[in-house]
């Protein structure tokens, strides 16, 4: 919203202090969020731009878009031929042009540039006949069509003058609007003005409005068949009114607080708008008239009815919307926008002005459902004050009989209204005030600051009661309210800071948080995996590629684009993308992420008593991908960081018969168990998916539910004393068929001997013409050791030929040393 | 002692302190104990030749000496050898080959660790909840009743096909679920993935990481919560900062406020990232509105609390001044390898 500085003085009366720059610090800081203080010209340097006015349009030898204006810029000056393509361009207009030198947005966008003398398709331009936006200037004046450029008739300065000082200088403060959202009050000058002389302390000149006047000559009847939806709606007839353009003061102060002129009496509404924040409408008596009565309905919309808006657009409508209507149909979306022919037209003589009350919720949903936010709608959800409308007819009537002195009411005030009940007062203890501040707040003071607001309040010696003002009435509702005016008002400041005094209470550890800390560290410190984020959303074409159907994945209703509507299922799929996205420029592709995913086909755990809608299981899941060319090192490294991490844990993972995931080769996977539980599955991404998703490298994923996981008990560290005696060690290399595992081997290994205390693998090798087909060779190197004594050379000895004698029986393994 | 043994003797002794190399104590060894033309082997050779009773004093004085000179070899190796061991040219800097390879931790997960810890250390529990969540939870119970303007401050996600589950848009929703699981008092904080439908730019990103933080229990006040966040402050911008407070509208909380510290890039005087305002907007927050108590199932005539939020993915933005928020979930390896 733009707050315009001479229009807000009109209601209050600020101290010397009050420079612009101490206004908007004072509202940022107590009331709303001020987005930028704009004084006099605006937010660029406009040396060398003039008002100019169009004498004579020729057309353009070689373009049939563009045309040459001779442009009358001042008497000095012979008139300049500039090239323009502007839509609404005509002779008598004036103009902003810009001089060869003169800085211009192009086209209204990045950095002003410098602006030079140049030919356009052939013929010599003197300048440029800017758009508003090209000159910094689409806020206060902007453009309703393609190609528009900025029309500056309204100005009464001659031609030559220059845009700094043509364009009357308004200190302007922009106020976003998104901090205005729980303050109806706040949506016009005048209680901006209330605000101001609150922070201020400066008194507020409202201006006294005078009761309704009835008039005769004119039947016009108001029913409002809902009033659910409409508690107040007043309609009166105005006679001798005429289609002219507002007088300049007005258009002045419309397009300062960026709204543009149209005619006396769609300005007036405007007008009253901006200054009280009552969005208002004016009819075409005779075009809503039937018989010389004019009787307006506010309803519901009948199913399917229809209208055509001001927009011009035809907009179907159903029955939670609101219209007015008159006996034949709707004649304005209630709130919303008006009919296109139901508006004032350059033939009206006769008006009829409302003001209303219209529901916020039924407002909001309207104007969302028909994608119609307008300035009325932006207003009237927040919850208007009902006493508005009175207010804001008898300063349109004011407006009215200024610009048209021959105009009179000429119906009876319809106003009907159903008043809300009356509030009680909200009543503050001392207690409760030191209790919620933490600190003693004088009573006296606070009285002080909400009178200042427009409340009322009555002193008690333990306690205050506050009435609140209509205006306030929405956002002031409980003590809470209170202490934030008051806050807000006194400075936060004013409360002292202090840590609170809590019980110490028992911890709550969090084994999953704990584990998924364990688990990134792990990985990316010990594993050099590269903590990754993705987003929740996954992309059909990627989801298909690993051999998902896309109809078990939870969708978004209104996805931010086509491109990923679907909500991760795994988080394979999008680890896979980092992959492809990063492997032209790395050599090593090792990432992972922890992240929920969303699972429809299971609820996540509610709450004992929870009614509230069942929400899918989103269990937590870590996976990582790991792309890299050695086909004998990828599995093996993916396998040890997923088992020594687990192992760290205290977990002992095992893999279990192969993964039915249709994204692995079939061979090269398995499903991952803990306890003899299936937590997830490591596997290498078959060709066909890789190919599909443009991965080259050979890639290994894999997944683990740490949700399934951290309910899975975990060994306890068994410690071992250490012997006192000296070890023995001895290697042994043998070639085994390929069939045996290595787990296999490993197991017959561990339990060969009651002597060997450790074994470790040395070497796995494989060579056709030294080793055989499907034949590998393994080395190990056994220690051998007694609890009890040092083992002697022979007895080691022993040892060691029972094992390797058990390994060749068992595995048929030809013993090389 | 033979004066030919004694000549030896002083004469070698010298020979071997003088010696400052392996190199030349090897030379100086060979010269003695060589097999063929050794000095003391060939005294030792020559006693076979010498009269009987001279033959057993001068071996036992040759051998002593024998004994004597190859310690003194020995001793000398160690300290020259010790010497040229440290002295041999070394490069510090020649790296591992091949280069080991390393990991990095998300820059979100930094800051929110070390977030955790703080707050954990201070006796706030850390929360987790849903992301996928329904309406009740991310506006009905925080106070936001259907058709409110204040649900327009935040573009929701729906979910196709269930009307009221949406992505959740802030981590505000555990306030309830936590406090209706666990009762008052409980001071809780809950860092967590949330989603907004807007369009992504460079500052705008439809999915980033907040941290909610909310303390309930009797006589909860708004000194309470200024101190805490400042304490917040302190810990995550230095003692330096000073913090304000400014009104701000959510829905939840009553008072409600905008907190701002001071900006750390400029020390308060103004520039690009503060829009020249010297302050920083950091965190939301406010004394827990009695609505949303009650929608916890907590009286809120006995508790009162605080909660605060603010943005992880604008933190990690101020602390390492990343100015593309889309990175964050880019995967950008570039990006990863940083931190």
């Amino acid at each position: 919203m733009l707050l315009v500085k001479d229009w807000l003085l009109e209601f209050v009366s600020l101290p010397k202090t009050a420079t612009d720059e101490e206004i908007a610090r004072r509202l940022s800081l107590s009331t709303v969020e001020v987005e930028g203080v704009r004084s006099g010209g605006g937010l660029q340097d406009w040396h060398d731009i003039v008002v100019g006015e169009i004498l004579t349009i020729e057309p353009h030898p070689n373009a049939d878009r563009l045309r040459i204006a001779h442009v009358h810029c001042g008497n000095k000056k012979k008139p300049l031929s500039i090239i323009c393509g502007g839509s609404n361009l005509a002779v008598g207009m004036k103009v902003a042009v810009a001089l060869p030198g003169a800085r211009v947005r192009w086209h209204g966008q990045g950095d002003p540039i410098l602006l030079e003398k140049t030919a356009i398709r052939g013929v010599e331009s003197d300048g440029m006949i800017c758009a508003s936006a090209e000159i910094s200037l689409a806020d206060v004046f902007p453009s309703c069509a393609e190609h528009e450029i900025l029309d500056l008739s309204a100005l009464a300065a001659p031609a030559g003058t220059s845009l700094e000082k043509a364009l009357p200088a308004h200190t302007v403060f922009e106020i976003d609007n998104k901090s205005l959202s729980h303050r109806s009050d706040l949506w016009g000058h005048r209680g901006m003005a209330r605000e101001c002389a609150a922070l201020f302390a400066a008194p507020f000149h409202d201006k006294k409005m005078p009761a309704l006047p009835g008039g005769t000559g004119r039947s016009l009847t108001v029913t409002v068949s809902d009033a659910d939806l409409c508690s107040r709606y007043i309609g009166l007839a105005v006679d001798g009114v005429s289609y002219m353009s507002s007088p300049g003061w007005m258009q002045e102060r419309l397009s300062a607080a960026g709204v543009r002129p149209i005619s006396a009496l769609v300005d007036i509404t405007n007008y009253v708008m901006l200054e009280y924040g009552q969005p208002m409408h004016a009819f075409d008596f005779d075009a809503i008239a039937e018989k010389e009565n004019a009787h307006i309905i506010v309803r519901r919309a009948q199913e399917g009815e229809s209208i055509r808006a001001l927009d011009g657009g035809e907009y179907v409508l159903s029955s939670d919307s609101l219209i007015v209507a008159n006996q034949s149909g709707p004649i304005a979306i209630a709130g919303v926008m008006g009919g296109l022919t139901s508006g004032v037209t350059e033939s009206t003589t006769t008006v009829v002005f409302e003001a209303a009350h219209f529901a916020p919720a039924s407002i909001r949903r309207t104007a969302t459902k028909l994608g119609l936010v307008s300035e009325s709608s932006r207003r009237f959800e927040k919850d208007l004050d009902p006493e508005l409308p009175r207010l804001a007819m008898a300063r349109c009537l004011q407006l009215c009989a200024k610009i048209f002195p021959q105009s009179r009411v000429s119906s009876a005030v319809r106003d009907v209204f159903r008043p809300r009940p009356q509030s009680r007062p909200i009543v503050l203890t001392r207690e409760y005030i030191e209790r919620r501040l933490g600190i003693a707040f004088p009573l006296g003071r606070m009285v002080t600051l909400l009178k200042r607001l427009g409340f009322g309040v009555r002193a008690g010696r333990q306690s205050i009661a506050v009435d609140v003002p209509s205006f306030r009435r929405k956002d002031v509702m409980l003590p809470e309210d209170i202490l934030e005016e008051i806050l807000r008002l006194a400075g936060y400041e004013t409360v002292p800071s202090a840590l609170p005094r809590v019980a110490l209470s028992v911890s709550h550890p969090d084994t999953l948080r704990a584990v998924c800390r364990d688990i990134r560290h792990h990985l990316s410190l010990r594993f050099a995996f590269h903590e990754t984020y993705t987003y929740a959303f996954s992309r059909p074409q990627t989801v298909r590629a690993v051999g998902h159907s896309v109809d078990d994945y939870v969708k978004l209703a209104n996805p931010l684009s086509e491109e990923r509507p679907l909500l991760c299922r795994s988080l394979i799929p999008n680890l896979l993308e980092v992959l492809e996205r990063n492997q032209q420029k790395e050599k090593r592709h090792a990432y992972f992420e922890i992240n929920r995913v969303f699972l429809k086909e299971s609820s996540y755990p509610s709450i004992p008593s929870d009614h509230s809608p069942v929400v899918p299981h989103q269990p937590l899941l870590w996976a990582f991908v790991f792309g890299s060319r050695d086909d004998a090192k990828r599995f093996a490294f993916c396998t040890d960081a997923m088992k020594a991490t687990l192992s760290f844990l205290g977990w002992n993972a095992q893999l279990g018969k192969v993964s039915s995931l249709s994204l692995f080769y079939p061979n090269r996977s398995a499903v991952i168990m803990v306890n003899g539980v299936g937590v997830g599955a490591i596997g290498e991404i078959a060709r066909a998916t890789r190919t599909q998703l443009g991965i080259d490298e050979p890639t290994v994923a894999c997944e683990i539910d740490l949700s399934l996981l951290a309910k899975q008990s975990r060994d306890v560290l068994r410690y071992v004393q250490p012997s006192e005696f000296p070890a023995s060690f001895r290697n042994v290399t043998f070639v085994i068929d390929e069939r045996h595992s290595y787990d296999a081997i490993a197991r017959a290994l561990a339990c060969a001997h009651p002597l060997i205390s450790v074994f470790e693998p040395r070497a796995i090798f494989r060579d056709e013409k030294k080793v055989g087909k499907n034949k590998k060779c393994l080395s190990f190197h056994i220690t051998y050791q007694a609890r009890d004594r040092t083992l002697t050379s022979e007895e080691a000895d022993r040892a060691h030929a029972s094992v390797v004698d058990a390994l060749a029986k068992k595995f048929s393994a030809a013993i090389r040393s | 002692m033979n004066t030919e043994l004694k000549d030896i003797q002083d004469r070698e002794e010298r020979a071997i302190k003088k010696a400052k190399t392996v190199k030349e104590l090897a030379e100086v060894e060979l010269s003695l104990f060589g097999r063929k033309q050794g000095l003391l082997t060939t005294v030792l050779k020559s006693l076979k030749d010498k009269p009987e009773h001279e033959r057993r004093t001068f071996g036992a004085q040759a051998n002593t000496l024998k004994t004597r000179l190859t310690q003194q070899i020995e001793e000398r190796r160690a300290i020259v050898g010790g010497l040229e061991e440290g002295s041999e040219p070394f490069d510090l800097s020649e790296p591992l080959l091949p280069i080991p390879a390393t990991g990095s931790l998300h820059p979100v997960t930094q800051i929110s660790e070390e977030l955790e810890e703080c707050f954990s250390a201070m006796g706030f529990r850390v929360l987790d909840g849903p992301e996928l969540e329904n309406d009740f939870y991310n506006f009905e119970a925080l106070n936001h009743p259907a058709d409110h303007p204040a649900r327009d401050m935040q573009d929701t996600f729906y979910i196709k096909d269930a009307p009221a589950l949406l992505m959740r848009t802030h981590t505000s929703p555990m306030q309830v679920r936590a406090l209706r699981q666990y009762g008052a008092p409980l001071a809780a904080i809950v860092p967590g993935r949330c989603f907004r439908n807007e369009a992504t730019d460079a500052r705008h990103e439809h999915t980033f990481h907040q941290l909610e933080g909310f303390l309930v229990d009797a006589d909860v006040s708004f000194a309470h919560l200024k101190g805490v966040l400042e304490a917040v402050a302190h810990q995550l911008f230095g003692e330096m900062v000073r913090m304000r407070l400014r009104p701000k509208y959510y829905p939840f909380v009553e008072p409600g406020v905008s907190g701002e510290v001071t900006c750390m890039l400029c020390e308060g005087k103004g520039c690009r990232v503060c829009k020249q305002t010297g302050f920083l907007e950091v965190f939301g927050a406010g004394l827990i509105h009695p609505n949303v108590l009650r929608a916890a199932d907590i009286n809120a005539r006995r508790w009162s609390g605080f909660a605060f939020g603010f943005g992880l993915t604008r933190l990690a933005m101020l602390k390492y001044g990343i100015t593309d928020v889309r990175l964050f979930h880019s995967g950008d390896s570039d990006f990863l390898k940083q931190f």
